[in-house]
């Protein structure tokens, strides 16, 4: 199993200036199921290609299991490389293009012909062989371009927006056959996508990327429990702030001075206090109890959603699901907020 | 009117000019070629000038020197248009420039680069004598024959420079609309530089040009203004040929000049048929 580093990457494309990679450090384990996330154009696409060694980098290293493989055919890296847009050989059938990888390797022909059937049994697509890639829906499309990655054993799979192309129930269908086959093949696996939920559902770690500079590279929990900026707590569902003045594991804020965790390792001085709407808690219980007005008053179907005025600023609460506690609107009512769901980032901006 | 009606009412006059002077040219020739010309007389139509044809020994070394000429521009314009536009997709410093003077030959026209030729490249051309002050040859008769040479060289050479860019272009936009992609892809399937153009690049490209390419073969095949500056007396490519037996001033010569007229166009009727038959069974497979 291969480990890959990725140290002080950098991509200028030619005829631009910003860098579409910044310093990129990373390192993902042996088998790991890693997922690029970020907005678009964020540099997800190129830096795949650049561990895959289709572009070139302008800085920095990528290394396999510890060595560099800068100069390294792509040829010869056994990283595949698939494609949002499948990418199948127009001219080529469904099983001509499942053992491509293997035509190139010179793979004597009647092997090639019984792996493509073993693979093609493996994504669901037995029998499928002989038809043209205009035969094939998008979801088949998209199975043929992972047999296809497959056949060749990689030691690094990387996708490039799997799902993306796919409609909802497709795309539950494929994520259940990434995940069957990163189990496997045990290959380590980069895949990308602009999708916050998805990179949950699938990814051990997730790396998020702005405007090509690695935001924060963690385990999903962390982004919502541990963000490292405001962006990226926005960036990953709901989150209230209020600005403060840190003093030995005390903030004081204009609603009261609330107690935090010993262990944020945040200096004392001007801090932003963060906590998601789900993990406030409803009612005065004892430490970190206030009381404030209700402005709105949201009925969601499932859940009461409150909008709570904290001094001219708004945050939202997720209510009871079983209406045991429900406040009006225009009332004051009591919150609490759990000294251990508090997260703290420095300054106040 | 139904529109149909219309549209073929609107079409019939290009439609029907078309008509007489294509079929109804063809037709007499035809005529002619088979003896058949009632108004002087001859109406008993026969097959001795295709005998006579095929049994001249002249037409058949211009048979063999319009096909060797016609396939190997066409082999040499396929092969230089796809390494041209390969080297011309990568962006590099003055491609602007490059590219303009890539496509310069498209607006030249025949006859001008045909005279072009004769004065550059003949023994008495400027690149003979050129070489010839600088002492790099003897004797300006000591200069390579490249035109009016026995294999066709500077016809050659006139059709291949004018025709490139023609295909080239088409194949620089089929290179363009697919993307480096496809490529990549094959790449880090395993495919080296070679195997990626061979197995992925050349099976996108061949049938987006070879409409084209089988043009630049039935007009080289038939063309007749770059041959006759540039190529010899004997043996003649066939329009050539056919041309002077035309002009005899025995009109019995005629039916055999008509006969390799329409020789020729059933040779390319046939091509392109097979062509045709070609590219369903191709793309049949789909
Ligand atoms: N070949 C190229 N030449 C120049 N600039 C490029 C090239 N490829 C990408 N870029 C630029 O680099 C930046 C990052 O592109 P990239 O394709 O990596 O983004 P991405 O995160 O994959 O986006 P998306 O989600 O839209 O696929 C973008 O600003 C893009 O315009
Ligand atoms: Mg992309």
């Amino acid at each position: 199993m291969t480990n890959i580093s990725l140290r002080n990457l950098t991509k200028v494309y030619e005829g631009t200036k910003e860098p579409a990679v910044e310093n990129f450090n990373l390192e993902i384990e042996p088998g790991e199921l890693v997922a690029f996330l970020g907005p678009s154009g964020c540099g997800k696409t190129t830096t795949l290609k650049m561990i895959a060694g289709l572009h070139s980098v302008t800085g920095g290293d990528v290394l396999f299991n510890g060595e560099r493989v800068n100069d390294i055919k792509p040829e010869n890296r056994e990283v595949v490389m698939v494609y949002q847009n499948y990418l199948l050989f127009p001219y080529m059938n469904i099983a001509e293009n499942v053992g491509f990888g293997l035509k190139m390797r010179h793979v004597p022909k009647d092997e090639i012909a019984r792996r493509v059937d073993e693979i093609l049994k493996l994504v669901k697509l037995e029998g499928y062989g002989p038809r043209k890639p205009n035969q094939m829906s998008g979801g088949q499309k998209q199975r043929v371009a992972l047999a296809r990655a497959l056949i060749i054993r990689p030691k690094i799979l990387l996708l490039d927006e799997p799902l993306s192309n796919l409609d909802a129930h497709l795309r539950d269908e494929m994520r259940e056959l990434i995940l069957t086959i990163h189990k496997e093949f045990d290959v380590t696996t980069v895949f990308v996508t602009h999708d916050q939920e998805e990179a949950v559902l699938l990814a051990d770690r997730i790396a998020l990327i702005f405007e090509g500079k690695l935001q924060q590279f963690s385990r999903s929990e962390d982004f919502y429990e541990r963000p490292a900026s405001k962006r990226i707590a926005d960036f990953f569902g709901n989150a209230n702030y209020i600005a403060g003045e840190k003093k030995d594991n005390k903030v004081a804020t204009a609603l009261g001075t609330f107690a935090v965790r010993e262990d944020l390792k945040v200096p004392d001085g001007r801090v932003t206090l963060i906590i998601r709407p789900e993990s406030i808690e409803l009612g005065k219980n004892g430490e970190n109890s206030f009381e404030t007005k209700i402005a709105r008053r949201i009925y969601m179907g499932t859940y009461i959603r409150y909008r709570i005025d904290m001094d001219g600023a708004f945050w939202d609460v997720v209510g009871d699901p079983h209406y045991n506690v429900d406040y009006d609107e225009d009332k004051t009512a009591g919150f609490t907020l759990p000294k251990n769901k508090i997260w703290l980032l420095e300054g106040d901006k | 009117m139904t529109n149909r009606a219309r549209v073929s009412l609107l079409l019939a006059p290009s439609l029907i000019i078309l008509c007489v002077l294509f079929f109804g040219g063809f037709l007499l020739g035809i005529m002619q070629s088979l003896n058949y010309m009632p108004m002087i007389g001859l109406d008993s139509p026969n097959f001795e000038a295709y005998k006579m044809m095929f049994t001249d020994e002249q037409f058949f070394q211009s048979l063999l020197l319009t096909l060797w000429i016609s396939i190997v521009t066409t082999v040499l314009v396929i092969v230089l248009s796809i390494v041209s536009a390969l080297a011309l997709r990568n962006t590099f410093v003055g491609k602007r420039l490059v590219n303009f003077l890539y496509q310069f030959p498209i607006t030249v026209p025949y006859v001008v680069i045909t005279i072009g030729t004769l004065f550059l490249f003949s023994q008495s051309g400027s690149v003979a004598r050129i070489a010839y002050n600088m002492g790099i040859i003897s004797d300006q008769s000591m200069f390579p024959e490249l035109v009016n040479d026995k294999f066709g060289l500077g016809i050659i050479f006139v059709y291949v420079w004018k025709q490139v860019p023609f295909i080239g272009v088409i194949v620089l936009s089929i290179l363009q609309s697919m993307g480096n992609n496809f490529e990549e892809l094959a790449r880090s399937l395993g495919a080296n530089k070679w195997q990626s153009f061979r197995h992925v690049l050349l099976p996108i490209i061949i049938p987006g040009i070879l409409p084209a390419s089988i043009i630049t073969f039935a007009y080289t095949f038939g063309s007749y203004e770059v041959p006759f500056l540039l190529g010899r007396p004997y043996p003649a490519v066939l329009s050539i040929l056919a041309y002077r037996l035309y002009d005899n001033v025995d009109l019995n010569a005629r039916p055999e000049a008509m006969a390799m007229a329409v020789f020729m166009t059933a040779f390319l009727v046939v091509l392109v048929f097979l062509y045709k038959k070609l590219l369903n069974k191709a793309s049949g497979r789909d």
